[in-house]
């Protein structure tokens, strides 16, 4: 026979008989205190002959004196009624309260009985105050946690996943995003975000370290740019704490590094990186970063960082597709409490197309509502499209040809002198014939005058390179992508 | 069984008895006092099976034996014999007490229905007086009384070689003592009767520090203070979550003098009687004003001199026996107020006394 453990009622009847037995025999008050006190708790049929009882005790006197005295009794007693050959065993330990029962008999209607136990009004001296340990408390207690985490760790908490609008350009990065933060550090390491300005990368960056704060609020994380990156680790020599600098990104279990386009270059600080990025990953630890192009485009970036970067998973995210930019508007709008229709936001939409812009629209919009109390019609949208749009024009219309020449060298990581040079270095004629191709497309220079600009080239030379990148910007995808880079950053 | 005591002694051994001696014992033989004697040594114990005592007594031991008497006879009957020796004899399940032209005899009880002390092995801690008198003085006026919640009736202890923490809380107030130890600490559920008694045996015997023997199996704690030995059991169950329920943030801070906070509140509360306690604050940038519901009897209206509020104006209102308890351990400092809103935790801490607070919940006024 299999051994059988009998269920608390059983269980109970046995020990009623039991007290019944015992009862005749001892004084009331040897009765209730070393008995009623120390009740049977479990039985265990281990075969037809052995039983095995348990007899729980609420302290370690009553357990030590009951073994003392009463145990044969208990042997004899137990023996008879079950007809089994019982061993007795005791334990120390809280009964099983009324109370108790009641919770787990009332388990799934959880939050009114549980409620209802806790607060316990009949006992507390002031009815109306509320418990500190109800589960509303804790909740809302944990909220603020989180969000003063997130506060000191520089998150926005209004980049959710919630409040991302998902569609077939984003789906993958949203996707990956959501299983990174669900399962920090064991699904895909690192998570490389990679898009142009607005698509969406330090949303979604925000949203897994969200996600992963709601999940475990205690959790080391560690999130910034490049940039700021780069000036820590400067301070950090300066003030001689590198180690201090070390210990807390090595102590992280979340980083994230936006933009890391901006370390390319800088040989300390990826060095730094690259120690920090391999103690990391070595402890499963979660790494994120986002970039405007992929790592293979990043350039002067060492080979070592490019290669562990395309070890992980690599995600492009795309320009906004028409419907997804609607679905942002409403998405945005609604966070905002604004009631805008679906028609409205189509209208935005069709003129407006990067998400930041429709973030500035948004705001625009909420300002006319709040501060000039006016509706949202046609009319406003209208306005608002068209005060914004020749904004942009004009700012592109002041963009002098040094900043063209400018931005050229500092997306390529070169010198302006360099450019303007007379220089044949590879990369260097790559960058000049760029800087040339978009004086003529952006600012419509004369080619004489572009000449110029570059150590007095002929203008049959500037023709060339004009040309030259016509044709090329046709066939090669690399060059597209830079090339519209470029100029996003030339109207930033 | 025969031995000679001088009658300081053994008083004093009594009297530290007599706390744990029940008064309305279930089994009539724990209200006695169980007097052991050997070759070298006189011990005396008491027990109500939660709380047991062991205390040795010098004496001049003739002959050794084992006898149980009633306890608080036995102490009326040396407190009122005169200075001097006492010499004491069993003989025939009656016990003999000589003094100064003095003879009294007492009636033993059955020994063998004494019901005898559990063996505790354990990890050894230690723990200072000057912590268990922080304890008695910052925690337990916290901790429930309601036994229906026996976790919230214990102290929680964390014990570490370098850290020392203890949290008491009865579901509406919290108190917390001490740095945080490493999250591998002990972590123990004292009752706080044992607390209480612990603080009065250290600073009777006039000792620096304590040892603890901890049996997990057993759920006993056994504390040496001096030569007397107490023993306890521990609670057992989850202690509530109480990290998460302090404050992190706050909207609204004041700081002000606790002594004028304590003094104002209780003039408050002399009103308070038939409103359940329930005393309101309102903290705006022009100050703290103090009121109490308007009933039959009055109300009252005070303000603060003394008060900085930095933040959002609000309205809490809280049960004054929380904050009277609780003001007194911050006398004749500045305390902080941190709050966010109105049915919110409200966390009390002062920046001289950095390793106490307090957090109270406020009332929900209807």
């Amino acid at each position: 026979m299999e051994s059988k453990i009998l269920s608390p009622e059983e269980v109970s009847r046995v020990w009623q008989q039991c007290c019944a037995q015992l009862k005749t025999e001892l004084s009331s008050a040897v009765f209730n205190t070393w008995i009623v006190a120390n009740p049977l708790t479990s039985l265990e049929y281990i075969d037809t002959q052995h039983a095995q009882a348990t007899i729980t005790s609420p302290t370690a006197f009553h357990s030590t004196n009951v073994k003392k005295n009463f145990h044969s009794k208990f042997i004899q007693s137990l023996s008879d009624l079950t007809k089994h050959q019982v061993e007795v065993v005791y334990f120390i330990g809280s009964l099983p309260t009324v109370s108790k029962e009641e919770k787990r008999i009332h388990a799934p209607d959880k939050n009114q009985t549980f409620n209802s136990l806790l607060t316990r009004p009949e006992y507390s001296p002031s009815p109306r105050v509320e418990e500190l340990f109800s589960p509303a408390t804790l909740e809302t207690a944990s909220i603020d946690r989180r969000l003063l985490r997130s506060k000191q760790i520089g998150l926005r908490p209004d980049f959710t996943f919630e409040t991302f609008a998902v569609s077939t350009s984003n789906e993958m990065a949203h996707a990956a995003a959501t299983a990174v933060s669900n399962q920090p550090g064991s699904s895909y390491n690192p998570l490389f975000l990679y898009g142009g300005v607005g698509v969406g990368k330090t949303h979604l960056m925000h949203a897994i370290a969200n996600n992963i704060l709601r999940a475990n609020p205690q959790s080391q994380m560690i999130y910034c740019t490049g940039e700021e990156f780069t000036n820590e680790i400067v301070q950090a020599i300066q003030t001689k704490r590198a180690s201090q600098f070390k210990d807390r990104y090595r102590s992280a279990q979340v980083l994230l590094i936006d933009d890391i386009q901006f370390i390319a270059g800088k040989n300390a600080v990826q060095e730094e990186f690259f120690h920090t990025f391999n103690a990391l990953t070595k402890k499963n630890c979660q790494v994120v970063l986002t970039s405007d192009r992929p790592p293979q485009e990043i350039r002067l970036l060492e080979d070592r960082l490019r290669s562990r970067f395309e070890a992980g998973l690599m995600i492009d995210i795309q320009e906004p597709s028409f419907e997804l930019r609607t679905a942002i508007i409403l998405l945005k709008s609604q966070a905002q409490n604004l009631a805008i229709t679906i028609d409205l936001a189509k209208r935005i939409a069709e003129t407006v197309d990067s998400a930041r812009r429709i973030e500035g629209i948004i705001t625009l919009l909420r300002s006319a509502v709040e501060l000039q109390g006016r509706e949202i019609n046609e009319e406003l949208i209208e306005q608002l499209i068209s005060n914004s749009q020749p904004l942009e024009q004009r700012l592109s219309q002041r963009t002098s040809p040094s900043e063209i020449i400018k931005t050229v060298a500092t997306h390529f990581s070169v010198k302006q002198i360099a450019i303007k040079g007379k220089s044949r270095v590879k990369n260097l004629v790559t960058a000049r014939h760029i800087a040339m191709y978009l004086l003529k497309q952006e600012l419509s220079l004369p080619l004489i005058e572009i000449g110029r600009w570059f150590a007095n080239r002929d203008h049959t030379s500037v023709l060339h390179a004009v040309k030259k990148i016509e044709k090329e910007v046709l066939l090669d995808q690399q060059l597209q992508r830079e090339i519209a880079f470029i100029r996003k950053s030339l109207q930033a | 069984m025969q031995f000679s005591v001088s009658k300081k002694y053994f008083l004093s051994a009594l009297q530290k008895l007599q706390r744990v001696l029940p008064t309305k014992p279930q089994l009539p033989v724990l209200a006695a006092v169980h007097i052991s004697v050997n070759q070298d040594a006189l011990l005396l114990t008491a027990t109500d099976l939660y709380l047991g005592m062991q205390v040795p007594v010098q004496a001049n031991i003739v002959a050794s034996g084992t006898i149980v008497v009633p306890g608080k006879l036995l102490l009326s009957t040396i407190a009122s014999f005169p200075e001097g020796e006492i010499i004491v004899e069993e003989k025939n399940g009656a016990l003999s007490l000589v003094s100064t032209a003095t003879k009294v005899t007492l009636q033993t009880l059955a020994i063998d229905e004494y019901p005898e002390f559990p063996e505790v092995t354990g990890e050894k801690t230690i723990l200072a007086t000057s912590d268990l008198l922080a304890v008695e003085q910052y925690i337990l006026p916290s901790v429930s009384k309601d036994v229906t919640r026996p976790v919230l009736t214990a102290v929680q202890l964390e014990l570490s070689t370098t850290a020392f923490r203890a949290v008491g809380t009865d579901g509406f107030r919290l108190s917390v003592f001490g740095m945080p130890p490493e999250p591998e600490a002990k972590k123990l559920l004292v009752p706080a009767r044992t607390i209480s008694e612990y603080v009065r045996l250290a600073q009777s015997e006039d000792v620096s520090q304590i040892e603890l023997l901890i049996s997990n199996e057993l759920q006993q704690i056994l504390a040496h203070i001096g030569d007397s030995v107490i023993f306890s059991r521990l609670v057992e169950g989850e202690y509530p979550p109480f990290e998460q329920i302090i404050p992190s943030d706050a909207t609204t801070t004041v700081l002000c003098d606790a002594d004028e906070l304590l003094e104002q509140i209780r003039r408050a509360h002399v009103l308070t009687s038939a409103s359940s306690h329930i005393v309101q604050f309102s903290f705006s940038e022009v100050g703290v004003e103090i009121t109490t519901p308007t009933t039959t009897e009055g109300s009252f209206v005070g303000s603060l001199t003394s008060a900085k509020v930095t933040g959002n104006a609000l309205v809490v209102a809280f049960n004054a026996l929380y904050l009277l308890d609780m003001l007194k351990q911050f006398s004749s400092l500045e305390v902080q107020l941190s709050m966010t809103e109105p049915l919110k935790p409200v966390l009390f801490r002062s920046i001289e006394l950095p390793s106490f607070l307090y957090v109270v919940m406020p009332f929900r006024v209807v």
